[in-house]
């Protein structure tokens, strides 16, 4: 499925005197199976951004297209934008809130009832997206309230899972998780993009940007300023301080500065830092 | 000298499966204690516990060597605070100001005294010039300093962060972080407790403590725990970064016991 956008503005407290544009003049154009990550400084736009793929918020001016339906201002009241949300997961990013059932698997299991899957099947669907998550039997039954932060996470991400969306949206999916638990979702997450899904992921965490996505957006102050690889990326951000670059990438440029010949658009993991870095010695 | 000791505690939260199984430890005052754990390894509920906010199920806890009872629990809460990790939720004032001032208001802090007393803790977590400013205007990292000076206000002797940075930027984090590493500087008597998943902020600390499956799993000095990878793993955490690289490099030959990005490149370099 792609996503167009096409020069959409949008402001959050329109009558208000602190009005403010959250996005001005977006564009954008996301390839079906795109795997593409959304980073800017808090406040740039980025989650606004997001809600308009499914439709949570229209814009003011400029479309949003994905695939058949328009996401417009004059669409706005459209029922058949209700369809499109079965098709764009969007995991928001405190989505621990919006747990409420008694038991975990009846939370899973509320969203795909409300797309008209019923008893014993919503019920499957919902075990198979716990046990995608991390999360076994022993889970199932028990209160989410009584889950730690981190797995109450899992159980919403577990429950866009279940809906079986075509476009993943995770708005800082790692955000509190432990390295594992990070590890195994974004393993989670390239699996479902190996499987033809288009993933889209909101981030201040550029070791993520730089292992597992091929391309970056980056939005400043509502607008897009930076389209292309991580690694180009990171020259752009120099000395910026609102993004981090990656510890392999600031090594990898302090040894460069110092005079060694290393290729850092070559530099994603740590096996790539020491990879070349023997190869250097090697050399010398 | 004073410092909080927990002998034995257990908790749970359904009265079978032990969130906090069999826990003691304890912290002198004036240590920086990181605590650490994978999700639902009981670290929250560590710090809920401390502080009161949960009914222990068995064990003691004591402070200044007198055991916490339900008699004197407000004692031992006057002289704690708490930051959450959510920095929206422990807005509660409508200007920076009054936000700051909310405990003291509470503790029938004199009026005429407050003024001077909201500017000094303001000044300390670098938000003097936000005074006026209502919470919408600020970034996390802002609401974060803000709710530091409200806790810090107070003077606390014992100061707890759960994941106080986890959800901030980069930028964020850095200007909390600053803020937290020069008041464990200045304050002595303040012990920090910080839980967290950040290895690379835990190494800033002067003590770590490793939580798995409710229990406690290792305790001692950053630089000697966050080394040993194997038993990270094992409670599914990483090493540090800078660790993690000189693991690499002694496998072609470099050694390097570098702490930081920079000693690190240093020693990569020299080693042609």
């Amino acid at each position: 499925m792609d996503i167009q956008v096409k020069n959409i503005f949008y402001t959050y407290q329109k009558k208000a005197t602190n009005a403010t544009q959250a996005l001005m003049d977006v564009s954008l154009e996301i390839k079906d199976n795109d795997f593409l990550a959304i980073v800017g400084e808090t406040g740039s736009g980025k989650s606004t951004l997001a809600q308009m793929f499914n439709a949570l918020l229209i814009p003011d001016k400029g479309d949003v297209l994905v695939n058949d339906y328009v996401i417009n201002y004059k669409n706005r009241k459209s029922r058949k934008l209700r369809g499109l949300r079965r098709q764009v997961g969007l995991v928001f990013q405190f989505p621990e809130y919006q747990l409420f059932e008694e038991t975990v698997e009846k939370d899973v299991a509320f969203g795909v009832k409300n797309f008209g899957i019923k008893g014993e099947e919503a019920l499957n669907r919902a075990h198979e997206a716990l046990k995608q998550v991390g999360l076994d039997e022993s889970y199932f039954k028990r209160a989410p309230f009584d889950l730690s932060g981190g797995e109450k996470r899992k159980v919403a991400i577990a429950g866009i899972l279940a809906i079986n969306p075509d476009i993943l949206i995770f708005d800082e999916p790692t955000a509190g998780f432990d390295p594992q638990s990070s590890k195994d979702l974004m393993n989670l997450i390239t699996e479902f993009h190996k499987n033809g899904k288009t993933i889209i992921i909101i981030t201040h965490d550029m070791d993520l940007v730089n292992i597992y996505t091929k391309r970056v957006v980056m939005l400043e102050r509502g607008q897009v300023t930076f389209d292309g690889t991580p690694n180009e990326l990171f020259s752009y951000i120099k000395g910026y301080d609102r993004l981090d670059t990656p510890s392999v990438i600031k090594v990898a440029e302090k040894l460069k500065e110092k005079g060694m010949d290393i290729d850092i658009n070559q530099i994603h993991t740590n096996e790539d830092l020491v990879e070349a870095i023997k190869k250097w010695r090697n050399k010398a | 000298m004073s410092k909080l000791e927990i002998k034995n505690l257990s908790f749970s939260y359904d009265g079978s499966n032990k969130v906090i199984d069999d826990i003691s430890f304890s912290v002198e005052k004036g240590t920086f204690v990181s605590v650490l754990g994978h999700n639902g390894s009981g670290k929250s509920t560590l710090a809920k516990l401390i502080v009161g906010l949960l009914d222990k199920a068995g064990g003691q806890i004591f402070f200044n060597d007198i055991e916490i009872t339900d008699k004197n629990l407000k004692d031992l809460q006057t002289k704690t605070s708490l930051i959450f990790q959510n920095p929206d939720n422990q807005f509660i004032g409508s200007t920076v100001e009054d936000d700051i001032a909310f405990g003291l208001e509470n503790r029938c802090f004199p009026h005429d005294q407050m003024q001077a007393e909201i500017e000094r803790f303001a000044d300390s977590v670098n938000m003097l010039d936000h005074l006026k400013k209502e919470p919408i205007n600020l970034s996390g990292g802002q609401k974060q300093r803000i709710a530091l000076a409200g806790a810090l206000i107070l003077r606390p002797e014992i100061l707890i962060l759960d994941e106080a940075t986890s959800m901030l930027d980069p930028k964020g984090k850095s200007t909390v972080r600053k803020v937290i590493d020069r008041i464990h500087k200045e304050n002595k008597e303040l012990t920090i407790i910080s839980i967290t998943h950040d290895i690379d902020e835990a190494l800033l600390s002067d003590k770590v403590l490793i939580l798995n499956k409710g229990k406690l799993v290792k305790e001692g000095k950053p630089q000697d725990i966050l080394r040993d990878e194997s038993a990270l793993l094992e409670v599914k955490l990483d090493m540090p970064f800078v660790y993690k690289i000189e693991k690499e490099l002694k496998e072609i030959g470099i050694n390097s016991n570098a702490e930081t990005i920079d000693q690190l490149v240093e020693d990569i370099w020299t080693s042609k």
